[in-house]
């Protein structure tokens, strides 16, 4: 008997803690590692050995695969790659597939966080990132355009540069599936360290909507700085 | 000097105790010697063979008859489709444990398992990796040991990110929850790659990780990969 009480009350209690917790998405508490990263020196020559573990998925150049398994890096401004790392670490971003990679043991305190964001974000973008189907001109494009001016520009900017200062990342030149996924995530409650103001911007976008908005991010042009001079460049880090 | 006598001693020692063994012991005595090999025997003391105590862990494979599907040295399973567990990480063979009892695993073989493992407290269980992991096997070899890097498996096995987690040599995961999985016989590996990719095993964050780039391997990559890993010695 007292043992049912026992669990009831441990039942009623997790039950409390996750409504709290879905009310209030830690998306960016900041603190811990992610504060201590953001204030280190960058070494770009330690940058160099912590990547080489990324690299194994996301490749040397940073562009991650066209098909979107694994997302493009390379131009990502250093803080956001420091927010993400740090999520992942600190479980409050699910992504198993990448977890051990995080660790501290795979790849170093927080030295080594500041380290590899800042290399990540000197790399020379992918000139042929991962498209959606709809080019320029076709309904599902002018759809997609006018989504992404009505909902997306406040927060990613107008060709999708994202903002530093805020954490929100750079997502023009990224990986149309890559995008797809993390977007439908978001919309769905999936993606945990999520900006609380974008699931609510989100929320009423059907799957079409998605498509189309995704399809215009990933057809944004990146300015030519930003990018490798051709798919033939290979990081010379790594030579 | 003194060394040379105490091999010489040795010796002695060693030679007389085997003569001795052979005249009192008769063929049937050998061949049940042979037969308990180094676990000892359970009616011994006959005055010509020390029996040796088998350690917790081997008295607990037996107790609890691991050995039926998974071989007296954990390399030789039942069937081919049976995982070679020698000399498997502890981690993630004690976690396997608890999920298969659990039943948040229970795909392919696993599911037989189950009922097997049912009264195997926690304490066994990490009595049982720990052996599983250091004893049992010995230095038996493991994987057929014909590696060739440059076969379609081992470039497949470099390419699609396998080594990434479990290890360039296979057998030196990233994790220890994750498996060491060198020498794994192909259709062990055929069925958890086929099972990972489908959903029919999740038991673990490790798992997931895995189903997050399954996508990127067919059903015919999965074979060659499978082929590959059944040679890498363990």
């Amino acid at each position: 008997m007292m043992l049912k009480k026992l669990i009831f009350v441990a039942m009623m209690l997790t039950l409390v803690t996750s409504v709290a917790l879905a009310e209030d998405p830690a998306w960016n508490e900041g603190g811990g590692e992610q504060d201590e990263a953001l204030g280190l020196t960058p070494n770009l020559e330690n940058a160099i050995e912590v990547y080489e573990v990324c690299a194994a998925c996301h490749l040397l150049e940073g562009w991650g695969t066209k098909d979107g398994t694994f997302p493009q890096l390379a131009g990502q401004p250093a803080s956001v790659a420091i927010k993400q790392l740090a999520d992942i670490r600190a479980l409050n971003r699910d992504n198993p597939t990448m977890y051990p990679f995080a660790l501290e043991q795979s790849i170093g305190g927080a030295q080594s966080v500041a380290d590899v964001a800042a290399y990540i974000e000197k790399l020379p973008m992918n000139p042929d990132n991962g498209k959606g189907e709809w080019a320029e001109g076709t309904p599902e494009f002018a759809k997609g355009e006018k989504l992404y001016k009505d909902n997306c520009v406040q927060c990613h900017g107008d060709h999708g540069q994202g903002d530093p200062v805020k954490f929100y990342p750079l997502i023009m030149g990224q990986h149309y599936n890559y995008m797809l996924r993390q977007f439908e995530w978001i919309r769905d409650g999936k993606r945990r360290n999520a900006n609380p103001d974008m699931i609510k911007q989100i929320a009423e976008f059907s799957d079409d909507d998605m498509k189309a908005v995704i399809n215009y991010v990933s057809r944004i042009p990146v300015p030519k700085e930003l990018l490798a001079p051709s798919t033939e460049w290979r990081n010379p880090d790594y030579d | 000097m003194k060394r040379n006598l105490k091999i010489v001693q040795l010796c002695v020692l060693v030679l007389g105790v085997a003569s001795l063994a052979s005249c009192s012991g008769g063929d049937r005595e050998e061949r049940l010697t042979k037969i308990r090999g180094v676990h000892g025997a359970d009616e011994v003391g006959r005055g010509y063979v020390e029996v040796i105590p088998l350690s917790p862990g081997a008295q607990l494979y037996r107790d609890k008859t691991c050995n039926t599907c998974h071989g007296d040295d954990g390399i030789k399973g039942l069937l081919p489709s049976y995982p070679v567990i020698a000399r498997q990480g502890e981690e993630y063979a004690l976690q396997q444990m608890k999920d298969i009892q659990s039943g948040s695993r229970a795909n392919g073989q696993s599911a037989a398992m189950k009922a097997v493992v049912q009264d195997i407290t926690e304490e066994e269980m990490i009595i049982l990796a720990e052996y599983i992991a250091n004893e049992l096997g010995g230095d038996a070899p493991i994987g057929t040991g014909v590696v060739d890097p440059e076969s379609p498996g081992a470039v497949l096995f470099r390419t699609k990110t396998c080594t990434a987690c479990h290890g360039k040599d296979a057998k030196s995961p990233i994790l220890p929850t994750y498996p060491r999985i060198a020498g794994h016989t192909p259709e062990y590996v055929i069925q958890q790659m086929t099972d990972i990719k489908s959903g029919d095993r999740a038991n673990s964050m490790a798992v997931m990780g895995m189903k997050g780039i399954m996508h990127l391997v067919t059903e015919e990559e999965i074979a060659l990969l499978a082929e590959y890993i059944s040679t890498v010695p363990r």
